[in-house]
């Protein structure tokens, strides 16, 4: 039988702590961006404080899906659409990394140091959102279906990602695009898959193999505290092949 | 052989970690020379360079990590090889400060593929750096306690950026301090007593974004393990 539960925020408090630790740097991203436009009074950038809005659109579908899907009944009424909608705003979160490119076109009085810090902030708050998300939505997958169609789903979005993030950079869609006007999309998106230029399967590649690497090594990082734990408790966890 | 795979078993996220690390290290030299090829200009050619001197701490800190279970062992080398350790540890983050080349490298390569270059290089880079980070934290926690160990991240994650604006802007770098000590302490010792807004707020603003990758890389690591009490608790319900 188990121990009489600890409270709420006890048991939670590592995903209580990475939900605050996400909106803090979001926070500190939003003043560095207001610093910047006080000193420099340009408005350049703003383009990042929407993309960071909208990189949080994937991270909070899936942490309500996530706290949704203990309960089965629910499960397969939401899981089509919650995918689904979070799939096609899932690419922001990563995409804010590709905004780094707007370091070659900048002239303001701000030092160059500042921007580079001011981006790196936003890209590594994006990427991480980005991240955090996907590792709920893999939980989700590999605990209703399995080990494998959980990783093969990781292997899927990260292509997808790449490939939507290569539509909102170089043909200048969003996300809002895909419910708003969805043929028109679905059609250029079509021209695309027919017949693929050089750049788009160059782009995709790098950058799906990139986010690869680095979902593959938080999720590495993150069972290394496990077999920590494992070695230094005397009396063994069991190993579950989970 | 059957001891090696139970020991390959038993330290196969370590030994994943290593692997990725250097699978992405491969990748990056790969893409510079496919730039260099493609350009034919060496631009960011020091990438590599940086990325090899990040590689340093992690080295280090994984050896002292495998050699100090070992109690005997622990007090001779300890002392010593965290201050390699913490002397080119700035190595790793100082990559991130590489990204202002994007503003300055020509060449008929696009813009996209510069881009993704250099985030390769510098995650690479910083997760070198995070791992070893943790690895040392392990070792002083085991050692000395919890508290310490955090103390000892707050510690690095503050030297650290002093480093990163050592040398980036006042282009010192790890090897200085073995070669031409007295000259870089008096140089520094001279910053800390005069600091500059500008020193004041790079430090200030890399400590804090280095902490912040830190801690949610830290607390991601313990989702896992409540996720697996979560499965305790929550399996008879579910199954």
């Amino acid at each position: 039988m188990r121990s009489p539960s600890p409270s709420f925020l006890v048991r939670n408090r590592h995903k209580i702590a990475i939900f605050a630790l996400l909106s803090g740097a979001s926070l500190f991203c939003g003043f560095l961006f207001v610093a910047r436009m006080a000193y420099s009074d340009s408005q350049q950038y703003r383009g990042l404080v929407w993309n960071l809005f909208l990189a949080w659109i994937p991270f909070a579908l899936a942490y309500v899906f996530y706290a949704l899907s203990w309960k089965r009944a629910w499960l397969f009424f939401s899981i089509p659409t919650f995918a689904l909608l979070w799939l096609i705003f899932f690419p922001n979160a990563p995409y804010i990394l590709t905004d780094l490119q707007y370091l070659n076109s900048v002239v303001t009085p701000v030092p160059l140091w500042f921007d580079i810090i001011l981006l790196v902030w936003f890209s590594w708050t994006g990427m991480l959102l980005g991240l955090v998300s996907l590792y709920l939505m893999h939980e989700i997958v590999q605990r209703n279906f399995g080990r494998w169609p959980g990783w093969i789903f990781v292997l899927i979005v990260s292509g997808l990602s790449s490939a939507g993030i290569y539509v909102g950079r170089f043909m200048r869609w969003n996300s809002w695009d895909a419910l708003e006007n969805p043929t028109e999309l679905a059609m250029d998106i079509l021209g695309l898959v027919i017949d693929p230029s050089l750049r788009l399967l160059a782009f995709t590649t790098l950058f799906a193999v990139f986010f690869l690497f680095v979902y593959l090594i938080l999720y590495t990082f993150a069972h290394l505290f496990h077999e920590q734990l494992e070695q230094t408790s005397p009396n063994k966890i069991s190993r579950k092949p989970s | 052989m059957k001891i090696l795979l139970e020991r390959f078993a038993h330290n196969k996220y370590r030994l994943t970690v290593f692997g990725l690390l250097a699978g992405a290290s491969v990748i990056c030299v790969g893409l510079v020379r496919f730039r260099a090829s493609m350009a034919g200009s060496m631009d960011y050619a020091f990438l590599v360079w940086n990325l090899f001197l990040a590689w340093i701490p992690f080295g280090i800190a994984y050896i002292i990590y495998i050699t100090s279970i070992g109690r005997r062992w622990l007090y001779f080398i300890v002392p010593v090889s965290a201050l390699l350790w913490l002397i080119f540890f700035p190595n790793a983050p100082y990559i991130l400060t590489d990204l202002q080349q994007l503003s300055k490298a020509g060449g008929d390569v696009p813009d996209w593929y510069d881009v993704i270059l250099l985030i390769w290089f510098v995650f690479t880079g910083l997760f070198l750096g995070m791992v070893s980070l943790f690895l040392m934290q392990e070792i002083v926690r085991r050692e000395f306690g919890r508290w310490f160990g955090w103390g000892f991240v707050l510690a690095v994650a503050g030297l650290t950026s002093i480093g990163v604006y050592m040398g980036r802007f006042l282009r010192w770098n790890s090897w200085d301090i073995l070669r031409n000590f007295s000259g870089m302490a008096q140089f520094t010792l001279y910053y800390i007593l005069h600091p500059t807004d500008r020193s004041l707020i790079f430090a200030s603003l890399f400590t804090s974004f280095f902490l912040f990758v830190y801690l949610i890389l830290y607390a991601f690591g313990h989702l896992l393990l409540e996720r697996r009490s979560d499965q305790k608790t929550l399996e008879p319900t579910i199954k």
